[in-house]
């Protein structure tokens, strides 16, 4: 099931409804009951993957939460919570070469190869052996808090990673009643991540495929344009989600920690990392940069720790080289980020500009990896440096296109202002002055029927529900 | 609980008076266009009139001249092609135009790409969703997905992905559709193709739709001995379709239909004066096909004639 579906749009309420309605000491049970149900709906066979993540992650946390717990314990554990999710991260590319037509049937834009959600709760139920062998967090959960954290609704089928710092205490301690201010702020989550999504991602997503699947057919300036948009595409996917599943959470009275932190108006790609895919980007810090010797050692050192943390970044997504070179390609990225000096260049608007710019242009071009696989990521490429102006444009005489590019432009404003509007004025977004929430009422009012007005219905699933 | 309650209902109703009224609004204005793509729409669901009609996609608009067509067969001939649209938008079309007019031949042009194949860029369904007074809307919307008739409750939905393409066309006076130089639909391309161009390529599924193949089985089915299929010549014979095109040939056997498949079409293929680009003919090559056709159209119904006799 997923966050953009009709069967989400019914069942959301119903659980909400019952959640509250539940005394508390079987609240988490509906939960976990609710979130089986919702994860295992597109293909019930998903149930024995999560089942083993469970068994084997509850076993490691009784095993490392024991006083005479050692780092092995820790590292049988993990490496057993891990094993499904690397045994189809390393079978997935040898489906994909000889055995095509079990790739993609059922859900479109669902890998059937690729279970639904395993590398993100693989590494949240890495995160809670970690943390409780380090005693960060709740040693001895039961085992419906356990599961649940792992298995957590809003979060299960493609994150943002919980950390169990901050998911396990909320799980396992007493929440409270329902929480009016916490349920307004989810609901226009909710709206904004679906707004995000198919009024604009996936907007976005039909410019994108019919230049980046065609390139050999355009022009330089134009295969450029689609790889920018296929940043923001991916941006408004993922956020979109992001945005979806925290405000499902706030709904059920959790806060989950930001996942985007409007990325695309950070100076270099060193701040954009820190403001994209947050969550795996802080796993990726405290459990692999941090461990490997993190900025507190050598130049040459850490720009090595730096060029590791990337690779796997890249790797997670799929055992895939056109996955590593995006990996890498972003990790030097950051490696000439930790060069220049950033600090001085942001009070310097024009170069604070330029350096912006040239950085999403960057990794634009990187996200020609991204989206596909190596052969045709170097297509892109070669078109990109070589073709200049010969070539097609997509503004052509079709009113059809004219009209996608301006519904593209429309939804980039909109969210773009948002962003703008968070990053410099938080006080009059935020603000509680009855004028400001009745504007923000009637503002999401209208982004729902923008959403019917301009949405892309059934156009296909999250990008990220692929990892 | 009661005051988030109250405020979700009153965002209910605000969103449900917002959709009325703007659906309203929306429903006049569509149905009174008369220029761009809904005015050409309109024109073809409310008037068209013609004892020859051509329906299909971009090659049924750019290929086909209605007046080559007449002068071969002595019959009104109309283009009722629509750009980038799928045999979906095309059922309807006739459904909708034959449920006024029967017209004594329908040709459609069969593009595997948007007819046969699952491809689901080629499955727009914004046009049906417009057409309120079609009969078979719903099920048309159902057979694609079940959720389209919750999401039709809503009556500015129907207007979904096509109001910038509406507005635009109905304030642009440059619009292909309202040129003076077209001719009762079809729309005429005047570039001419490098002698080495190289095919588009095609990513998408080559599989067939059964969706897609059920409404080709139901259009002949309903309008058998009033229907010719063609599928027309690309720059070169595309032989990524010859599996789509021995399906349709397949199909069109069963049903006792005639299909022509064009793609070697000698009297253009292979030929960049008459393309403007690699898939579409210009205003030359199309006079040169239509004249090929309308050769084909007029045996076949000479053949009719006689066996009617």
């Amino acid at each position: 099931m997923s966050f953009v579906s009709v069967y989400f749009i019914l069942f959301l309420p119903i659980l909400c409804i019952a959640y509250w309605m539940c005394p508390e000491r079987w609240r988490n049970v509906l939960l976990l009951a609710a979130s089986v149900f919702f994860y295992m709906l597109p293909r019930p066979a998903y149930g024995v993957l999560l089942l083993w993540v469970w068994a084997t992650s509850y076993v490691a946390v009784r095993a490392v939460a024991a006083p005479k717990a050692s780092p092995t314990h820790v590292w049988i554990g993990s490496a057993m919570v891990l094993l499904p999710m690397l045994l189809f991260k390393f079978t997935a590319p040898v489906v994909d070469n000889f055995f095509p037509q079990l790739l993609s049937h059922g859900i479109p834009g669902v890998n059937v190869v690729f279970p639904l959600g395993l590398s993100c709760y693989s590494l949240q139920a890495v995160s809670l052996i970690i943390d409780v062998y380090k005693r960060r967090t709740v040693r001895d959960p039961s085992l419906i808090n356990h599961a649940l954290f792992v298995s957590f609704l809003p979060t299960v089928t493609s994150g943002p990673i919980q950390h169990s710092t901050h998911l396990m205490w909320q799980i396992s301690g007493k929440r409270g009643g329902f929480d009016y201010d916490l349920a307004i702020t989810g609901t226009k989550r909710l709206i904004w991540g679906l707004f995000m999504k198919v009024a604009v991602a996936d907007r976005f997503g039909i410019y994108v495929d019919s230049v980046l699947d065609h390139s050999e057919h355009y022009n330089s300036p134009t295969v450029l344009i689609a790889l920018l948009c296929y940043t923001v595409q991916i941006y408004c996917d993922f956020a979109g989600y992001s945005h979806m599943a925290i405000g499902t959470a706030n709904l059920l009275g959790y806060k989950l920690p930001e996942n985007f932190k409007r990325p695309l108006l950070s100076m270099g790609l060193k701040e954009l990392w820190t403001r994209w895919h947050i969550s795996l980007g802080s796993w990726l810090r405290d459990y692999v940069y941090i461990p490997l010797g993190g900025s507190r050692c050598s130049k040459a050192r850490m720009c090595l720790n730096l060029l590791v943390t990337f690779a796997l970044s890249g790797m997670w997504h799929g055992v895939r080289l056109s996955y590593l070179c995006w990996g890498l390609g972003n990790g030097l990225m950051v490696v000439l980020d930790h060069f220049l000096p950033l600090e001085r260049w942001r009070r310097m608007l024009p170069v604070r500009i330029a350096w912006s710019l040239t950085s999403i242009i960057a990794q634009s071009v990187l996200w020609a990896f991204f989206r596909t696989d190596i052969d045709q990521s170097i297509d892109i490429l070669a078109v990109l440096l070589t073709r200049g102006f010969d070539g097609g444009w997509i503004i052509t005489d079709s009113l059809h296109t004219r009209a996608t590019l301006v519904a593209m432009a429309a939804g980039a404003a909109i969210v773009a202002s948002r962003d703008i509007g968070q990053q410099y004025f938080p006080q009059v977004l935020n603000s509680q002055h009855r004028v400001c929430k009745a504007a923000s009422f009637a503002t999401h009012v209208i982004l729902v029927v923008l959403v019917l007005l301009f949405g892309v219905m059934g156009s296909g699933q999250f990008i990220y529900l692929r990892f | 609980m009661k005051k988030f309650f109250t405020i979700i209902v009153c965002g209910l109703l605000a969103i449900i008076a917002l959709d009325q009224i703007a659906g309203r609004v929306l429903d006049k204005l569509y149905h009174n266009a008369t220029t761009g793509y809904q005015g050409r729409l309109n024109r073809i669901v409310h008037d068209g009139e013609a004892s020859v009609v051509i329906i299909g996609s971009s090659w049924a608009v750019h290929h086909y001249v209605p007046q080559v067509i007449s002068h071969s067969t002595g019959l009104t001939a109309m283009n009722c092609g629509f750009e980038a649209q799928g045999i979906t938008t095309n059922y309807a079309i006739v459904r909708m135009l034959t449920e006024r007019h029967r017209p004594e031949l329908i040709v459609c042009d069969l593009n595997p790409h948007y007819d046969v194949n699952a491809n689901p860029g080629t499955e727009s369904y914004a046009r049906v969703r417009t057409l309120t007074s079609l009969t078979c809307r719903d099920s048309l919307l159902q057979a694609r997905d079940p959720w389209e008739k919750l999401r039709m409750l809503s009556r500015i939905f129907p207007y979904n992905s096509s109001l910038l393409e509406f507005a635009m066309s109905s304030f642009s006076t440059g619009s292909p559709y309202d040129s003076p130089g077209q001719d009762n639909g079809y729309i005429p391309q005047h570039h001419t193709i490098k002698a080495d161009a190289q095919a588009p390529r095609i990513h998408e599924a080559k599989t067939p739709s059964t969706i897609k193949l059920n409404l080709l089985a139901d259009l002949m089915t309903r309008y058998k001995g009033r229907i010719i299929f063609f599928t027309s010549p690309s720059f070169r014979v595309r032989h990524e379709f010859d599996a789509a095109c021995k399906q349709i040939e397949h199909i069109a056997r069963q049903h006792g239909v005639p299909y022509f498949d064009m793609r070697n079409d000698t009297t253009v293929t292979g030929k960049p004066e008459l393309w403007d680009d690699y898939d579409h003919l210009n205003d030359t090559g199309a006079r040169l096909y239509s004249a090929h056709v309308a050769h084909i159209i007029t045996r076949y119904l000479a053949l009719k004639n006689e066996r009617e006799l």
